[in-house]
């Protein structure tokens, strides 16, 4: 059998996964830039804390992209025999529990205010001398959280589809789809302006529901990935043709009678195993080295695939 | 992305416009309630408390920084004052249910209804420093001194966190003394300042929530006498010594 090979991403990728990183150093940066401008032009608008509260929560991805991608290259020890390429999923996970706990904390926040009918104060702010309504300030804060967020996001994407990364992924999706909760901030900043108080609370609530539904989407595809669901593709819409891939090779093997395989993703990668009920086992181990080592020929995320040659295939 | 393309076309433009219909308009932001435009040639309901030198209540309405102030907004706005004395706290409940419609009662932004009502910027910022009396030998250190305060007030708990001793008192004493006060008092004294700041604070106004346009016209006019402020504090006869 092939060993393990411990490197994350093949060679021809890791350019693509230095791209990735650089990107994620530059959100991070960004995001802290935009958390400073943001808190300056905060007031009393509870869109605007919410809005402040999501770019916050936008610093989770990059972080956890940026923490885990260190872990995961680390080799599998006796200890922790398949590796720690996991580590992807825990940051999944915590991001997404925590991006739903805030949503929610948000929502009830936002609703309360709104019930209550606490009205958002927004009056002056003096700019190197020049008194201006604090509203446009918030504005042009939001442009900066919304616009470069948009064309980071869409950096990323083709980044995350070709290093197969579901946080980058969803980062990626999260920035690009950043501009629809800015405008809706901004807008609302628009309406607290034309006297329509409820406009403030309403729209935090509307922000608040898209932050509970990422957390709720995310949290829910990072307890999949945990419980070993079968291979998505990195936008989890289908499965990954990957697995139907590995089963035609195997089953066009002509000393193979039949297959049946498991796949499952930790993190970047693929693990699992084919049972095999084999026609003859006449010169067997010379035939699963070389099954083995076309399955594993057959995309670079398959690290490590185990052959079984069995009398009777498992449920 | 043809669909997101379009979409944030559209919503740019529609920003544009707004932007656009904002800026050509001089009635923006507005009132929810109107208070602008009630108060101007019309009744501006100012509540007030004592809160030397703030505001110092007399027999023909209160006297102060704050009610030369609110005089000279009125003034400005063509408005008519009716003054209503009482507490702050049946003030604050008056203000936040649009009974009245600005607040003057030395509030500083710490204020604990801060949420509740709109507090004006800063249109002051005062400092409470260590003074030294006339005649106090120089080199003179904070730290292990006595220090007096005036009695009721936090400035022990900051005078103690410089290592010194409070002596809360009624009147400034005589003789040889440190003596904490606001940094437009240390002269009047004749004090000089000793150590660092003790505690700053910033003085505002407050108006009924989410009244931006009337909270904009208060602050706006406030800025717009920031220099006359100051002149009114260090002028200002009536603060008691501490």
């Amino acid at each position: 059998m092939t060993p393990p090979k411990h490197q994350e991403v093949p060679a021809e990728l890791e350019g693509a996964l230095a791209r990735a990183k650089q990107l994620e150093w530059l959100t991070a940066a960004y995001i802290a830039s935009v958390i400073v401008v943001m808190y300056l032009a905060l007031g009393q608008s509870q869109a605007m804390k919410t809005a402040w509260a999501d770019d916050m929560l936008g610093l989770v991805a990059p972080v956890s992209f940026l923490l885990t991608t260190r872990f995961v290259r680390r080799a599998a020890t006796r200890e922790f025999p398949y590796g720690y390429h996991r580590a992807a999923s825990i940051g999944y996970l915590a991001g997404s529990a925590a991006l739903l706990v805030i949503g929610i904390l948000l929502f009830v926040d936002g609703g309360l205010a709104l019930a209550r009918g606490e009205r958002a104060s927004i009056g002056l702010a003096v700019v190197w001398g020049h008194p201006i309504w604090a509203g446009y300030l918030m504005m042009a804060a939001l442009v900066w959280s919304t616009v470069p967020s948009y064309f980071l996001g869409k950096a990323k994407l083709p980044l995350a589809e070709q290093l197969h990364d579901k946080v980058l992924y969803a980062d990626a999706d999260t920035n690009r789809a950043d501009w629809q909760m800015g405008s809706a901030t901004i807008l609302s900043i628009g309406v607290i302006g034309l006297g329509y108080w409820w406009a403030d609370g309403a729209i935090s609530l509307v922000l608040a529901g898209s932050i509970i539904l990422d957390g709720y989407k995310n949290l829910r595809q990072a307890v999949c990935d945990l419980l070993n669901q079968t291979p998505k593709t990195v936008s989890r819409q289908d499965d990954d043709p990957l697995v139907a891939r590995v089963e035609t090779l195997l089953a066009g093997l002509d000393w193979v009678r039949e297959v049946k395989i498991r796949l499952r993703e930790e993190g970047h990668i693929l693990y699992g195993e084919a049972f095999i009920i084999a026609r003859t086992t006449d010169d067997i181990l010379a035939k699963l080295r070389q099954a083995t080592a076309a399955v594993h020929g057959l995309d670079w995320r398959i690290k490590d695939f185990v052959l079984a040659v069995v009398d009777e295939l498992p449920d | 992305m043809k669909v997101v393309l379009l979409s944030s076309g559209l919503l740019l433009s529609l920003l544009g416009a707004g932007l656009r219909f904002l800026a050509g308009n001089t009635h923006f932001p507005k009132d929810p309630e109107c208070t602008l435009t009630r108060v101007r040639h019309g009744t501006l309901r100012v509540g007030y408390t004592q809160a030397a030198p703030w505001v110092v209540p007399a027999g023909a309405g209160p006297q102060g920084i704050e009610p030369v102030l609110v005089r000279a907004l009125a003034r400005h706005l063509g408005a008519r004052i009716e003054w209503v004395p009482g507490t702050e706290q049946h003030l604050y409940e008056a203000l936040k249910q649009h009974q009245l419609d600005l607040l003057a009662a030395g509030i500083t932004d710490e204020s604990p209804w801060k949420e509740e009502v709109g507090l004006t910027r800063p249109y002051a910022q005062t400092t409470v420093y260590v003074g030294a009396s006339p005649g106090t030998p120089a080199g003179v250190v904070v730290r292990g001194q006595p220090v007096a305060v005036a009695a009721g007030t936090d400035l022990g708990h900051y005078v103690r966190e410089q290592q010194a001793t409070p002596v809360p008192v009624g009147q400034l004493p005589g003789g040889h003394f440190l003596a904490a006060g606001y940094e437009w008092q240390l002269p009047r004294w004749g004090y000089r300042r000793l150590g660092p700041p003790l505690k700053q604070e910033n003085h505002v106004l407050a108006v009924p929530p989410g009244e931006n346009a009337w909270l904009l016209a208060v602050e706006t006019f406030l800025y717009q006498q920031h220099h006359e402020v100051h002149r009114l504090l260090y002028a200002s006869p009536t603060y008691p010594a501490p």
